[in-house]
């Protein structure tokens, strides 16, 4: 049935990342996101796989659910970390025709393959333990600022909840239009791309219809409570920091500095003959 | 032999899991040519999964649909020639509409079924009449049709496959009371003139008591009673220990017999009502 792919995946439990503020939870996983990409040796790979199964296990959702995410990527990961080891030169392996395997080459594929699986699971932490409606109220939140630019944060945050509201019920029609149109004698997918472009048009123009129809009557019942934009609205549920937010804070905090120790830099001695390298060559 | 029939037909979601969840269990009736069968139940009794069991949108985890004696899932891959015998008008059948005239709307499903040229003019014009759409309808968008004749336009879309069974979900849900009886004397039409046999899902007591020769009660996926519609709406009691009720017109006559006046409890349309009223007050009863 297509009503089993949802967008919001969120799943419901009690745990101490599902009680945290959602703006912390975004920040959080932007900054894990951009110190996994950082992470370019193997402790801090290392560190930041142990730091992703951390939360994951902070999080209670099981583990199953995590890795049925991962199920669609797994053939780009496959592809990038083949790709990486193929191409780093270093100590030979083995070679089979032109192709030479390297110990270096094989390093820094697991590198790559880690990091790919750590950036998808941290982003579904944030989608598991997360609402779609805080998500939004969220981003609405941290996306504050751009109002002195003119930009209508609240409404743009307005229509994405919307969105996301209606997919499971546009999903639905979709399902009902087609048993209909197939108790019809509708015959989907066979025959040439023309015939099946053209058996799509019996689903999506009635489809279409209730999206409007359904547009017009939220509208008209958001005016009937009297909805207006922006300015002077307040929350069912405001959103607060709490201890616990900053606690999860530093303790992300920790573990990602701990991270960015950990890489490999290039040291400053090197750095700076490098300077002096470049300075002659022009001077 | 009956047009169609079930045995032991079943539908279990998510079988083995946790979620397991009997939609319908082991429902067998039979059905035939000419015939008007009710099928009533309460919100979430199976009359909709039994609908689209019947003409092959869902497949049985047990059971049988058996249309001239042949299982229809015979070759499951001639489905699509059982949905010409077997017609279902869904719930809110004009959320379907989408060509541009009411006329092509209407030839869709039997040029799906293979009509052409003057075949398909002739399908197309006889259904619009079966469903009492007038011609100058035909050339309109569908979009601009009234609430009722968007209904009767997409009940016609159906009826043009010539379907030798025509199941019915809710046909007059929503609709005002000219409109029902509009739509219910449109039904009865096509029953009379083709001699097929129509499948009325309704969670109306009143529309089933109007057209139905006989009345299918289903309650929590199981089949309840099946017999001749007085019989079934004799039972009033049983009816609304499942949360179903009779109609209007025979609750008055149950509880004129409460109050000790010896009447005939088997009415069940305003006519027969009428009747009866007649016969009591003519010294008929004894009080």
């Amino acid at each position: 049935m297509i009503s089993d792919v949802t967008l919001g995946q969120y799943y419901h439990k009690k745990s101490f990342i599902h009680s945290m503020d959602a703006r912390v939870k975004i920040i959080l996983m932007i900054g894990f996101i951009v110190v996994a990409f950082l992470a370019n040796n193997v402790p801090s790979i290392l560190l930041t796989v142990i730091s992703t199964l951390f939360f994951i296990a902070l999080s209670r959702v099981p583990l199953r659910l995590y890795f049925k995410g991962l199920g669609a990527i797994w053939f780009i990961i496959l592809f990038t970390a083949v790709l990486n080891c193929l191409y780093i030169p270093g100590r030979e392996l083995f070679s089979i025709w032109k192709l030479t395997v390297t110990f270096e080459g094989i390093r820094q594929s697991c590198i790559v393959a880690a990091r790919l699986v750590c950036l998808i699971l941290i982003s579904s932490i944030l989608t598991f333990t997360t609402t779609p409606t805080q998500l939004t109220s969220a981003i609405e939140s941290l996306l504050a600022p751009l109002k002195l630019f003119g930009v209508k944060v609240h409404d743009l945050a307005m229509m994405m909840t919307i969105a996301l509201r209606f997919v499971p019920t546009l999903l639905e029609e979709a399902e009902k239009i087609m048993s209909a149109q197939k108790a019809r004698g509708a015959d989907l997918g066979s025959g040439g791309v023309i015939s099946r472009i053209k058996a799509v048009v019996p689903i999506l123009v009635p489809l279409i219809v209730s999206a409007f129809r359904r547009a017009y009557d939220l509208a008209l019942a958001m005016e009937c409570r009297c909805y207006t934009d922006g300015k002077g609205r307040t929350r069912l549920n405001p959103m607060k920091i709490r201890f616990r937010d900053v606690f999860g804070f530093i303790v992300a905090g920790a573990l990602a500095a701990g991270i960015i120790l950990l890489r490999d830099v290039p040291h400053w001695s090197v750095l700076l003959s490098q300077a002096e390298e470049l300075i002659e060559k022009y001077i | 032999m009956p047009i169609i029939e079930t045995k032991g037909l079943s539908l279990t979601y998510s079988a083995g899991t946790e979620l397991e969840i009997n939609a319908l269990s082991d429902c067998s009736f039979s059905a035939e040519a000419g015939e008007v069968l009710g099928i009533i139940g309460h919100t979430g009794s199976g009359k909709s999964t039994l609908a689209q069991l019947l003409n092959g949108l869902l497949t049985p985890t047990a059971g049988k649909v058996l249309l001239d004696g042949r299982d229809i899932w015979e070759k499951p891959k001639k489905i699509r020639n059982v949905r010409f015998d077997i017609g279902l008008v869904f719930q809110y059948p004009e959320y379907q509409l989408f060509e541009e005239t009411v006329y092509k709307d209407i030839a869709f499903g039997p040029s799906n079924k293979g009509l052409k040229g003057d075949e398909l003019d002739r399908a197309v014009r006889q259904a619009a009449e079966f469903a009492g759409l007038k011609e100058s309808l035909l050339e309109k968008s569908p979009f601009d049709l009234s609430g009722g004749e968007k209904r009767r336009a997409a009940i016609a879309g159906v009826m043009a496959m010539s379907p030798r069974v025509l199941i019915l979900d809710e046909p007059t849900a929503g609709l005002d009371p000219r409109g029902r009886e509009r739509i219910l004397d449109r039904i009865l039409e096509y029953r009379d003139k083709t001699g097929s046999c129509v499948l009325l899902v309704s969670h109306s007591m009143e529309d089933i008591a109007r057209v139905a020769d006989r009345v299918l009660v289903l309650n929590k996926g199981h089949v309840e009673m099946c017999g001749p519609t007085a019989s079934v709406f004799s039972r009033g009691e049983e009816l609304a220990a499942i949360g179903l009720r009779v109609p209007q017109i025979t609750q008055v006559f149950i509880e004129l017999k409460k109050l000790g006046i010896d009447t005939d409890t088997s009415v069940y349309t305003v006519e027969d009502g009428l009747k009866e009223a007649v016969r009591l007050l003519r010294g008929g009863a004894s009080v």
